[in-house]
């Protein structure tokens, strides 16, 4: 009983420690759009938000499900385009059209489900092909999608009859739903669907042997995934106004497997880590801007030798080493 | 035949072997039935087949009246076949205890669909599977973590497991390879009571003082046909049985 005891006490105080780490962590984001309000740091963060929200969802389908999708920027697109004919043409607001797009993405993860007959790295150029096929449909579709002239004009940002233009009101809309996907994909992986995803990615014939329908989980792995990058399309078509096929080309797709990777393939907030990361090599040095994927090809290289834990593992392995020099302590 | 399952002239080929070649048996509800056979004689395979994890290439398994043979594998679960394995299918960095929750994976997706409340049913399984691996006699190792674990009570753990799906039919691989007398007993001792809580049971071993002991009747297949069939004793006293043994002993020998 007192071993149990410690643990659960154990439990309480990580418990607490999460509580605190997570409210200050959320204050400091909230907080930087005061901070930072008129700077060109504030709409780079916008945009970092907005495509770690887009790596969030392919963090989930990756690395909680296993299933590893080279082509999420045809989902980011998907929800682009399906959430801007709402507004542009039904005058819909952002809820409702992120309720569009969440069809539409929706029903591209149904035309990819064949493809999860596939496995491993067999599904992934399935999946690269899907996304490049996608971008192909965006360039050439016109009519949905202006094609690569792309789309104008997209009403700013709208919720519940309050209009949110500029970097700083920007940031908050979509800080706030890239925090709400984080808690339902964090609440949804400690319910019976995370251990059973879990227990498939860990072993599937064990999993089968259990009753789980590995094929239809890996499905939800892949649907469930899709949405955040639905929404993260239309966030960022009303941010910027505009949307052109070419930020959904296979680029993107590459762009936004490297941030789940260099973030750490295991962790949610590794994926807006390796979108602050990933978007800083993009934007700030101009002049090596044509280098971009051979240096996230060195980063992901350099990060498995150094980190394979991805950058949200550099905390544990810190204490861990720090333990190792101070003594007394086990790596 | 009206036994819970029924193989009828089952067969599974791979290319030209004829792993399993016609194989006709029935196990009746509450027995405890032994598979054994020399190596390469095509147990597993028979266990692969009727828990679906293979197709077979010809015959018909029923489980009390149902065609199987057409149910995927994780549905098989469903209708009460629950399995270990040879080499224990466990998730390794999960805790003892969410591996044998994870076994009740159809009450799992039902809480997690049909009940907003799915953290209360959660908990509830979570007690359910403390009192399955207690059961197994993994009830101090509840917390640690699967992969950690010897490999006798790896085997325990896929049995536990296994039985919070409740299974009509539990199909044990060699659940007791590597454990020494007193630990084999202690599993016989778990086995022999799951035909009281409606559990039956084909197991495979080649562990012969354990499964004389504790099975009701043994099937004896050898390259992939049955050769004999009876209580132990009447299996110990067949001449085919005890030819097909010295043979493999002389092969080996």
């Amino acid at each position: 009983m007192r071993a149990r005891d410690a643990i659960l006490s154990r439990h309480h105080r990580s418990r607490t420690v999460t509580i605190v780490v997570t409210a200050v962590a959320v204050a400091a984001l909230y907080g930087a759009a005061p901070r930072y309000d008129g700077t060109f740091f504030l709409s780079f963060l916008v945009d970092v938000v907005i495509l770690g929200l887009a790596a969030l969802g392919l963090q989930h389908t990756v690395g909680d499900g296993g299933v590893l999708n080279l082509g999420q920027a045809a989902f980011f697109g998907l929800g682009a385009y399906g959430g801007v004919w709402t507004l542009q043409h039904w005058h819909w607001t952002t809820l409702p059209a992120f309720g569009a797009a969440i069809v539409v993405a929706a029903l591209g993860a149904v035309v990819m489900a064949p493809l999860l007959r596939l496995r491993g790295v067999y599904f992934a150029m399935a999946s690269f092909a899907f996304g490049a096929m996608m971008f192909e449909i965006f360039g050439q579709a016109v009519s949905l999608t202006g094609g690569e002239n792309g789309l104008f004009l997209v009403p700013p940002l709208r919720v519940f009859g309050h209009t949110f233009i500029g970097n700083r009101d920007s940031y908050l809309v979509v800080l706030t739903v890239a925090l709400l996907c984080y808690a339902v994909l964090a609440l949804l992986m400690r319910s019976g669907y995370g251990l059973s995803l879990h227990a498939v990615r860990q072993s599937e014939n064990g999993a089968r042997a259990a009753g789980v329908n590995v094929a239809r989980l890996r499905f939800f792995a892949l649907l469930i995934g899709v949405i955040p990058a639905a929404l993260a399309g239309v966030l960022y078509a009303q941010v910027h106004g505009i949307v052109q096929a070419s930020v959904f080309d296979y680029n993107q797709s590459v762009a936004l497997i490297t941030m789940v990777i260099v973030g750490g393939v295991a962790s949610r907030w590794g994926a807006f880590a390796g979108a602050l990361l990933a978007q800083y090599i993009s934007v700030y040095p101009r002049a090596i801007e044509q280098y971009r994927f051979l240096l996230y090809g060195v980063l992901i290289a350099a990060l498995m030798i150094v980190l394979p834990g991805g950058i949200a593992s550099v905390g544990r392995v810190a204490l861990a080493r720090s333990r190792v020099l101070l003594g007394g302590g086990r790596l | 035949m009206t036994g819970l399952l029924d193989l009828s002239d089952v067969s599974r080929s791979f290319g030209s072997l004829k792993a399993v070649d016609g194989v006709t048996t029935s196990i009746a509800a509450g027995e405890i039935r032994g598979l054994i056979g020399p190596n390469g004689a095509g147990k597993t395979t028979v266990v692969n087949l009727i828990s679906g994890f293979i197709p077979l290439t010809g015959g018909m398994i029923e489980l009390d009246g149902l065609r199987l043979d057409r149910i995927p594998a994780h549905a098989r679960v469903h209708h009460g076949i629950g399995r270990t394995f040879q080499t224990p299918q466990l998730c390794p960095t999960m805790s003892v205890l969410d591996n044998v929750v994870v076994g009740a994976h159809k009450r799992l997706a039902t809480a997690r669909f049909r009940n907003l409340r799915a953290r209360s049913s959660l908990s509830s399984l979570r007690s359910e599977a403390a009192n399955r691996a207690k059961q197994v006699g993994l009830g101090d190792l509840l917390h640690a973590h699967a992969g950690g674990l010897s490999y006798g009570h790896m085997r325990l753990l896929e049995i536990a497991r296994a039985l919070m799906g409740s299974p009509r039919l539990l199909l044990l691989d060699e659940p007791v390879a590597g454990m020494n007398e007193v630990e084999s007993d202690e599993v016989a001792t778990i086995v022999r009571e799951l035909p009281q809580a409606g559990t039956t049971v084909l197991v495979i071993e080649h562990d012969m003082p354990f499964v004389m002991g504790l099975c009701d009747r043994i099937t004896v297949l050898d390259h992939g046909d049955v050769i004999a069939e009876g209580t132990p004793a009447e299996v110990q006293a067949d001449p085919r049985v005890e030819e097909v043994y010295l043979g493999t002993l002389g092969d080996e020998g």
